[in-house]
Parts: structure tokens; sequence; C-alpha cells
């Protein structure tokens, strides 16, 4: 405790200006914490409650889903018709591969393996990228300009009739949306991981943001595990 | 299954009834003002009293020793400081959170078995259709008879006029509710029930009121309250208790209870509100938009309120927001009270339903004679032609 | 008995000089180098402040829209034979007085503004965010919270909040209720962006709360100072503790609910509007999900202030202190169960009964805590300063407002009462007579600590007499309209309501004065008070005694060490910066029979 310098009190505490370790080595916890380990404990435990609250916000969106597939079955059975199994496959794939990228780059972070651990991130963030096109070009666009949009905007020239089925597009558009938002964000994430790994900010004592990320991104991919099975295979 | 359990408890409610009408408590009479007059309103005053007397005691117990203790034990009385007590009692902690609880176990039961009685209603009640449309009530009764505009009455001073419904006393009535717009709630004060109203469902409640509602003295459902030197309605009132929008507190509706003898009466009156067709079509135009809630968004006097005011509208180029603008004429109005969406006027919000199958032919006709007249546009009532009530109605606009 | 001596650290405040153990409310050179240290601060204390600043003008807009309120109701609206209306009094304020549609639509716009700037920017930041913000490391004996930049991203969320319900707020605002029940809020007001403005704020003050309970978990769990297990915290932590739980699993929902709002009203997607086949219900369900939850998020932390000025105002351990800190676990853990009690008149009966059942099971850890701070007075020394007669009042109002949920828990009686004044009065109570009185009461007791100067106590006093006569004036008239059904957010009435309508006005005026004398005690301290000591309340908990008032940027000189309990009264006796002055009983001699 005593060893640390308070005189400078940015959230992060700063090693002495003349220190050639890389960041990673010379780091030190932020002055509340009384040491790297302890801080590193408090991410985690910050980032497990903000998961938890991911999770909490997706639940609306399933329990949505399964009142109006109780109310309207048919509506659900028709709309779901229109999706392709294989893409959403496809991109389960994609997204399960991301996830061990992820999980790599965690642990090339642990051992310090610097060249591993950007290229896993890089992987990972084009694994996001490969999704999303997919997603954009081969379901959302297809979808829109066939017309099949939630709600009132729902225009679907060779529509069958069948009540409310609107209302499938506005639960399909509504969870993938706020899924693929998600997406984005994470890959937000990832470059700004790149940037700070290409400064060899992360190593065997420091991996924090890398955890955290990587974290939030199994959340995103086990989201979608849901996802998949409930939009595209139940019928 | 459940239903049956549930109609069997309610079955075995308390006789709250004889208690209640023998005379008002105190408690009772600030609480109420007056006894409620149905089965279920003497029931649920008796538990409100009931609940009110184990708050008043739970207060005294928990108040008495905090005003003692601040007198005694104030930090002026130097002796009293530093007397050591205990930091924790088991007994007296486990003590006060059991009795609370079983004080709660009978009010939690009768609430539910109140709560039952007011929502099954017996399988031979009078059945009544209930509508909230923003911000009016309608009923339709069995015979299709509905609550004929001549007798509507005013219960603000907004002198916002709403529909009288009749209910037999002593008959058990359902109301079956729903809502074309917003969601609503029928709140009956007197009988101390109310229920929501949605506009995807039916949602019902029943009641049976007792006591035959007497006329004031001059004939009317009016009272003359002497203290106040204002005429005050005579039944039960009817307010909307689910918030909907402008005039939410203007939406309200009047219950009179009547003998069996003279409901049945009223409802065979009440079911040709236009004396068949035989009456002039503007009077019956006059009678149509107040039944039909026309008047409580447009105005007949020129003032600006939820839609247009009908005063001079007839007859005159109105813009439209597509940016059209267009003359008034009768198909032009025919059409767009029928299919009010097609075209909104600018300056005003597209909140009116839609009257296609609403309205009966002869009620389009008398609304738009009736129009006719509040214009500088239209012929004066001297020299109006009179149309034949029943005549064939002009085809509809494009 | 122990003894700590403070006379050091109480003249260590500014006295030798030193740079770096200067108040934390010191300036950074110039006018501009202090409003940049303050914006981009990471100090809990200074985002404490700042939010307590943002937070009672809030509660003044707030307040003025409740004043708006209760203007209009002083008279029923007339309209007379001739059209002529009357009565209609913030119509005519706003121009609007010649038409009643119009007329009222401002009574609704100002009961909405009213409920949302008091609910979202209010009472749910109000405790945590501001006194929470500052109180939780010192009370710990921490640095700083676990995370002090998201702190800081919450406080500038918050205000991107505000800042989208201040812009809805000056476009005359929205009319749907705070409660934004769908169809209504999907339809009104077409052709305006007002209701999206509104839910957007809402959506995004939801990030701000999620942030600060996170942070306060982590910090509860992770921060405590060397010696402080669980049950040596003192309880106002526990309170915050309890309520950021609440604030991180409920307000996901809530952010899912609003999303899907937004979605439904610029999108059109069905969910909630019956024309598309969606369900109103299904909104009210996931509305209530939250907002049950959180009407615990604003109570706990009223709760948890009663804890610190009970115990300080009687010099006593808190009675059953185990209790207390499971009750409010207890609390929190029932709040998401009960959620359908706001719904007895549109759900499902079974529901209903489970609902109605599960409700009474909350009034269990509420009254126990009223009783264990009864009994915390029994034979203690009690002072009845400002913050003193708060935390009585608070006993008193509490009360009552915790009984009265009695009748609305007891379903056949709220058939009756729902959606009537009886429910509004009884919310008053409980979110205004128990989180807004302790809120006061806290600023008052902790004000020497934040700003390192003493308020006047008669003007206190005065300020506490006209808010809590005030108070009652204005609310208790509200549950006899109540129950002779009277609906609430009705913007006129029958006749028979007039005389308690205008009784409530009345109060109200009084209520504002009592809250504008308070303001100008505030304002008169911050001019001209008296330097305050470290410790004028001999208080036990270590932001009184190892901390200066007001604290040095780093909280403490020398970590603290925790050896006694934060109440141990009995044990413990602080030395006092200045005799004499805020009276403290002096410990009974030994062999006495008080020793």
């Amino acid at each position: 405790m005593a060893t640390i310098d308070l005189g400078k009190h940015g959230a992060h505490g700063s090693a002495p200006v003349n220190d050639d370790r890389p960041y990673h080595e010379r780091y030190q916890a932020a002055h509340h914490f009384v040491d790297r380990e302890h801080e590193f404990d408090a991410v985690k435990m910050g980032v497990w409650l903000f998961l938890s609250t991911e999770v909490l916000l997706f639940s609306g969106m399933f329990v949505a889903y399964a009142i109006f597939r109780m109310m309207y079955p048919d509506a659900f059975l028709s709309g779901s018709a229109h999706l392709d199994y294989r893409w959403g496959l496809l991109n389960t794939v994609v997204l399960l591969l991301s996830s061990y990228t992820v999980a790599a780059a965690v642990r090339h972070a642990q051992t310090g393996n610097q060249k591993w651990l950007q290229i896993n991130i890089i992987l990972t963030f084009i694994a996001g990228l490969i999704f999303l096109t997919i997603k954009g070009v081969f379901e959302y666009y297809k979808k829109y300009s066939e017309g099949l949009l939630p709600g009132k905007f729902y225009s679907y020239p060779y529509a069958e009739n069948v009540p409310y089925e609107p209302l499938w597009w506005g639960i399909y558009w509504g969870a993938t949306g706020i899924h693929a938002s998600h997406v984005i964000v994470g890959m937000g994430l990832f470059a700004w991981l790149y940037v700070r790994s290409r400064k060899r900010h992360f190593g065997p004592g420091h991996y924090n943001a890398v955890e955290g990320v990587g974290l939030y991104w199994h959340i995103v991919d086990i989201v979608w595990i849901f996802l998949f099975p409930m939009l595209y295979l139940i019928h | 299954m459940i239903t049956d359990l549930l109609l069997t408890l309610a079955q075995t409610a308390p006789a709250a009834e004889s208690a209640a009408r023998q005379g008002q408590s105190l408690l009772h009479k600030w609480s109420f003002g007056h006894v409620g007059n149905s089965t279920q309103a003497y029931d649920t005053e008796w538990l409100y009293i009931f609940i009110l007397w184990v708050n008043i005691i739970s207060f005294i117990v928990v108040m008495a020793p905090m005003f003692w203790f601040v007198f005694k034990y104030h930090r002026s009385k130097a002796a009293t400081n530093y007397q050591a007590s205990a930091a924790h009692n088991t007994p007296l902690e486990l003590a006060w959170s059991i009795i609370p609880l079983l004080v709660m176990v009978p009010i939690f039961f009768w609430g539910f078995e109140g709560y039952v009685n007011k929502l099954a209603a017996p399988s031979d009640a009078e059945e009544i259709q209930i509508k909230g449309q923003m911000w009016a009530w309608s009923a339709t009764y069995r015979n299709g008879a509905e609550p004929p505009p001549k007798e509507y009455i005013t219960l603000m001073d907004t002198g916002t006029l709403v529909p009288l419904l009749v209910v037999p006393s002593n008959r058990p009535v359902k109301l079956i509710m729903h809502s074309a717009d917003v969601i609503h709630s029928f709140f009956i004060p007197d009988f101390r029930t109310k229920m929501d109203v949605f506009p995807n469902r039916y949602t019902s409640m029943w009641f049976e009121a007792r006591e035959v509602t007497q006329r004031g003295s001059d004939g009317t459902w009016y009272n003359m309250n002497t203290e106040t030197g204002k005429r005050e309605f005579a039944g039960h009132k009817v307010f909307c208790a689910e918030y909907c929008g402008n005039n939410h507190s203007e939406m309200a509706a009047g219950i009179v209870v009547l003998s069996p003898q003279e409901y049945k009466q009223t409802l065979v009156v009440w079911s040709d509100p236009y004396d068949g067709g035989n009456m002039p079509p503007v009077e019956i135009g006059k009678i149509a938009a107040v039944k039909r809630a026309c008047v409580t968004c447009h105005s007949i006097d020129g003032s600006k309120n939820t839609g247009p005011s009908w005063k001079n509208w007839f007859g005159n180029e109105h813009p439209y927001t597509d940016g059209s603008s267009h003359l008034a004429d009768e198909n032009w109005l025919r059409d767009n009270i029928l299919y009010s969406q097609k075209h909104i006027v600018q300056g005003y919000p597209s909140s009116m339903p839609t009257y296609a199958g609403v309205l009966k032919d002869v009620e389009i006709n008398g609304l738009i004679e009736y129009m006719k007249t509040l214009s500088d546009k239209g012929p004066s009532a001297a020299d109006a032609p009179a149309p034949a009530p029943d005549g064939p109605a002009p085809a509809p606009a494009n | 008995m122990a003894s700590i001596d403070l006379g050091k650290s109480g003249a260590l405040h500014g006295a030798h000089g030193h740079e770096h153990h200067g108040s934390y409310l010191e300036g950074k050179g110039g006018f501009w180098a202090t409003v940049w240290d303050w914006m981009t601060t990471v100090d809990h204390k200074k985002i404490g402040m700042m939010y307590l600043v943002a937070i009672l003008f809030m509660f003044f807009l707030g307040g003025m829209a409740a004043l708006a309120v209760r203007l209009e109701l002083f008279a029923p609206t007339v309209v007379d034979a001739t059209g002529q209306i009357s009565g209609n009094l913030l119509g005519q304020m706003f121009g609007a007085g010649d038409s009643l549609a119009d007329s009222n639509l401002f009574y609704n716009r100002a009961m909405t503004i009213h409920g949302i700037i008091m609910v979202f920017l209010v009472i749910v930041p109000s405790v945590p965010a501001s006194l929470g913000n500052f109180l939780l490391p010192l009370q710990l004996g921490a640095k700083d919270v676990a995370f002090p930049r998201l702190n800081l991203a919450s406080w500038y969320i918050y205000l991107l909040g505000s800042f989208f319900a201040i812009l809805s707020l000056l476009n005359y605002g929205v009319d749907t209720g705070w409660t934004f029940y769908t169809p209504y809020s999907t339809t009104t007001d077409e052709g305006h962006l007002r209701v999206v403005w509104m839910v957007t704020a809402a959506f995004i003050l939801g990030f701000s709360s999620i942030f600060t309970g996170l942070n306060f978990v982590v910090t509860v769990h992770k921060l405590r100072a060397p010696g402080m297990g669980w049950f040596d915290m003192p309880l106002f932590v526990w309170g915050i503790y309890g309520t950021a739980i609440i604030q991180v699993l409920a307000t996901p929902v809530i952010g899912i609910t609003l999303i899907l709002l937004l979605f439904e009203r610029i999108f059109h997607i069905g969910i909630f509007d019956p024309r598309l086949g969606g369900d109103p219900v299904l909104f009210q369900h996931f509305f209530w999900f939250y907002s049950h939850p959180v009407v615990y998020v604003m109570i706990l932390p009223g709760m948890a202030i009663m804890n610190e000025l009970i115990a300080a105002g009687s010099r006593k351990k808190i009675f059953g202190y185990r209790a207390v800190a499971f009750s409010t676990l207890a609390i929190a853990g029932i709040s998401f169960i009960v959620w359908g009690h706001h719904m007895f008149t549109s759900q499902g009966e079974v529901a209903a009964v489970v609902f109605s059942a599960l409700t009474f099971l909350v009034a269990i850890p509420s009254a126990v805590k009223i009783f264990n701070w009864i009994s915390t007075l029994y034979k203690g020394s009690i002072i009845l300063t400002t913050w003193n007669l708060y935390a009585l009042a608070f006993l008193f109002l509490f009360s009552i407002g915790g009984l009265t949920g009695l009748f609305l828990g007891s379903l056949a009686v709220d058939l009756h009462l729902h959606d009537t004044y009886f429910i509004v009065a009884h919310f008053h109570y409980v979110m205004m007579g128990g989180t807004i009185i302790a809120f006061i009461g806290g600023i008052h007791y902790w004000w020497p600590k934040m700003t390192g100067k003493m308020y006047n106590e008669t003007v206190g006093r005065i300020g506490w007499f006209f808010v809590f006569v005030g108070f009652n004036a204005t609310f208790f008239p509200q549950f006899l309209m109540g129950s002779r059904g009277m609906p609430r957010r009705y913007a006129s009435y029958v006749p028979e309501y007039e005389f308690w309508h205008q009784f409530s006005t009345i109060g109200s005026g009084l209520l504002a004065l009592g809250l504008f004398v308070h303001l100008f005690g505030f304002l008169a301290s911050l001019a001209a008070g008296k330097k305050a000591p470290a410790n004028p309340w001999g208080a036990l908990t270590l932001e009184w005694t190892h901390a200066s008032s007001p604290p040095i940027e780093h909280n403490f000189e020398h970590e603290p060490v925790v050896t006694h309990g934060p109440y141990d009264f009995d044990t413990v006796l602080p030395a006092q910066t200045k005799p004499g002055e805020y009276s403290l009983p002096r410990p009974a001699a030994p062999g006495s029979k008080y020793h």
C-alpha cells in the first residue's frame, strides 16, 4: 500500500517516467486497489454483473417471443418459413469459431504471446464482420426488398393472409437488430483492443480489458445460440 | 375447476351487509361519505373499516413509544444517557415479525374472497354491453336499446353530457366491456368496484344494486344540495379511472337504479331513439351527435376542441394534411365521417374513429342536415326542403 | 472505554498548507482550471456533489410541475351556459383558456412531467447517486468507488438523459403519464417527436442507473477497509448495496421495454399495439417488472439514511443490526415477485390472487425495520436537530404510507381504490414522506461533511416544520378523496371534492415554503456558515471519525483500520472538536448504575 505513489490521481496509477519495461509489466493498479490481482478481481466482477444485465435485456425479448408464439402460432410458422436456416447455421458457425479465437486471445494475453494475441483479435473482428455481412446482405436486405418488414411497414405482396404475421417480423427484426447492435459494439471493442495490443498493453500481468471484452463476446455468441433455433428452426 | 372453487368460496361471504346498513360509524362517514349501494359495496366497506382499525392500532403501537421515547430520553435529561440496553432481543424480534403476518392473513383472505365475489357473476345476470371510447362511455342493452341523448346528464361543471344508464334493482347486472381505442377503466365509486377496459379483449364485472334511485323534487335525476346550492346527481356516478388523454376527466356516466318493472319499460322506450325515423332529420342529427359522442370532440359554437368545430364547416373549403383542400359538401362530409382516416384536416390529430358500419344511414343524413343548419352556407332552417326520412342514401364520393 | 482522538485530523484541514492534503473542494488554480477539474474529475465526492446539485435542480423543476398540478386543481373547471370557461387556471396560464380539451392537455402534461422528472430524474438517482457516491467509499474506508471513470460516465449519461427530457419539456412535454401505458403512449401526440425524446431520456437514464449500481456492488464486495467484515459495515452501506443489486437486475428489463416502446412508436412493430395483434397488458407486465423493484430502489436508500440518523441522533447501537441488514436483502428479493399488484384491475384472476399474497410478504421486512428503529430510540440520548426531526418525521410518514398499503394489497378493497387519489396519497407518503424526507434529513446530517460548513439549526427546524405540516396537509386529504372515489389524473372533478382539493393545494404551498426555507438555509450556510468540525454529531462511521470536514482529496490521511463497529456508542466515545457546542452526553461515571 504504502509504496503506491498518490501524487497523481488518474484512474490508473502511472509508472516512473524512465521505466523501459512494457506497459503490462510496469502497469500499476488504480490507486484505490491494493494490487493488480485486486483490481483484476473487481473488474471481472463488474463485467459479470454487466453481462447479467445483458442476459436480462434479452430475456425480455425472449418472453415477448414466447407469449406471441403462444398467441399466434400460425403467424410464427408462416413467418419463420421465410427464413433460410442455412444462412442462420453459417452465422452460428462463424460466431462459434469467433468464440474460439477470442478465448485464444485471452490465453495468449495471459502467456504474453503478443503476435498471436493480435492475430486472434483480428480474426474475431473479421468473424464479426462476416456475421454482419451475411446478416445484412443475404437476410436483412432480402427481407427489406421483399417487404417482410415489421408491423405497419409489412408489405409482402404474396402474403397468405395469416393474421398478425407482421407481428412476427416485429419480433424477428427487433431481436436480431438488438443482437446485431451488440455485435457492432463488440467489433468496436476489438478494434480498440487491437490498437492497445499493438502498443503491447497486455501481458501476463495485465489483461483486464481482453478478459472483459472476451466475456462480453461470449454472451453475444450465447444469445445468438438461443436466437438461431428460436427464429429459424422451431416449426 | 378453479372457477368452481372460487365460486364456492364466494358463497361464504360474511354477513357484512346488515352490519353496514345499520347506521354509519364515524370512520365510515369520513372514509366514504355515505353507504354504498350494492351487495359487494357493503362487503368492501366492511373490510376497509377492518383494515382501517388495523391501521389505527398499528400506528398507535408504533407512534406512542416513539413520542414517549423522544420525551423520556431527550438528551437534555442527562440521567437517562448511556443506559446500556440490549442490542437485540430474539423473542421480541420474532414476535414483531410473526404477529403482523398473522394480522395480514385474514386481510388477504377476505380481500381474496371479496375479489372473487366481484368477478364471478351469477349466470342469470342481466348483461349490458359497455364500450369505452375517447372520451365517452356507451351502453347497449340486450334488446338493442341504447341510452337516448335526451336523457343525457351532466356530472361535471363543464357541462359535458354523459349517458345515463339504467340498471334493475335487486338483480345481478353483468357489464361486458371493451374499448374502441386505448385502455379505459369503468369505475363506479358507489358500488366500490372498477375494471379496466381493453381494446383487444372483453373484460367484465358485475354488481347487484340494492336501493332504487329516487328522483329529485322537480322530477329530474338531480337533488338540490342546500349546503352548496348546487344540483347533485341523485344516482351513481361512473368515472374513467385509467388515464386516456385530454378529456379523461370528462369521461363519465351516470347510473340510476330502477325497479324491475320500470327498468323493463324504459328499455322498451329506449330501443327506438329516433321514433322509427319519423323525426325531422335535423332533430335526428342533434340526437346522433350526442349519442355517437361527436360533440365530445366537435363543438357547435366555433370553439376549438380535439376536432374542428361544426360551426360554418359545411359549404366552406378546408385544407387537409396532404396539401389539398376541399369543399365540405354533403358527399365529402359523408365520406369523411365514414372513413375518417382518409383525409385529415390540417392542425388536428387523426384520432377520429372510422364510422363505417357504426352509424345508421338515418343518422348520417341527420348529422349532415344538422351541420348544414350550423353553417351560414347552409340553407336557413325556414326554406330548407324537408328530405324524405328514409330516402336512398347518396353514394359515397369517389 | 476506548477513545479515538480526532483532534489532529480535524486540524489537518488546511492547517499546515500541505498541497496534497487539501480539501477536495479546493480550487485548482484559475476559475477555468477548476471548472475543467470538476468536469473531468473521477473523485467520487465531486461526482456525488455534482449529482446532488443536478438532482436538487430537477427536484425544483418537478416541484414546479407539482405546484402547477395543484394550482389547476384548486378549483374545478367550469363551463357556463355561454361557453365561457373558468377554473382552468393552468390552461389560461398557457394561453389555451378557451378550449376545454387544450386546457386539459396542459394539466395532463404538467402531471406527466411531474411524474417523469420526480421518478426518473430525482428519486431513482437521488440518494444513491449523490449521498451514496459521496459516502460509500468513505464509510467503507476506501479511496474511491471501484470504477471511478465508469462513475464519471454514469454522471454524463445522467446529463445526456436529462438533456433529452428537457428537450421534450421545452417542446411542451408529453401527456402520456410517467407510466407510458400503451396504446395511448404510442398513438398520442402524432407527428411530434416529444414522446420519442422522453422515452429515449428514460432509456438513457437506465444506463446511468445500471452503471452506478454495478459500481457500488463491486465497491462493497472488493473495497472494504481492512478489518471491516460484512456485518461491520454501516447500515447505510447495506441499504445502498441492496439498492444497487436491484438497479443492476431490474433496469435492463425497462431497457428492453423502452426499446420496444420506441420501435412500436416509430416502426409500429405491433408488440404492444392491439390493432396489430399486440398486447397492452404485456407492456404493463414488462413495465412493472422493472418499476416495482424500482419502488424499492427509491425507498431502500431512504431507509439506509434512516439507520445513520437514528443511531447518531439517539447515540445508540441500532437495535437488531442483523435483522435490519437481512430485511434489506429480503425487501430487495421480494421486490422482484410482486409487480403484478399494480395490475389487479387488468390481469388474470389467479395471477392477481398470487400477487396479492406475495405483496403482504413485503410488509414484514418493512415493519421489522420500523420496529427496530423505534427500539433504537429506547434508552437512547435523543437530540432534536433538524436531521433527527426528519428521521422522526420519516417514522411518522412512512408508517402511514406503509400501513395504507394494506388496503391496496387486499384485492377487494383495491378494486375500489385502484387509480384513485388513495393511491396517489399512498405512494406520496412512501416516496416523498419516506425517501425525500430521509434525503433532506441526510443532506442536513452530512452537510458539514460535504461542505465543511455548519447549517443554521433554527432555519432548519423552521423549514422542517413547514415541510412536515405542509406535506400532511397536502396528502392526507387525498386519502379521503380517494376512498370517496376521486380518480387520479383528472384535470377537473365533480364539486363534492372541491373542499379537499383546496385543502391539498394550500398544503402544497406550505410544503413549497418549507423547502424554500431549507434552500435559504443551505445558501446562507455556504455563504456565511460556521466552519464545521470533523465530527460535529459525534457519530462513529468512518467518514466522521477518520476524515476531516470536508474530506481531503483522497479521503483519508492514512488508510483506516476498523477497530470498532459503526454504532458502538456504548464503548467508544469520539473526541469532540468543540466540546459543548454540539453537546454530547458524558459517559456515566464508573460505578454509577448507568455505567
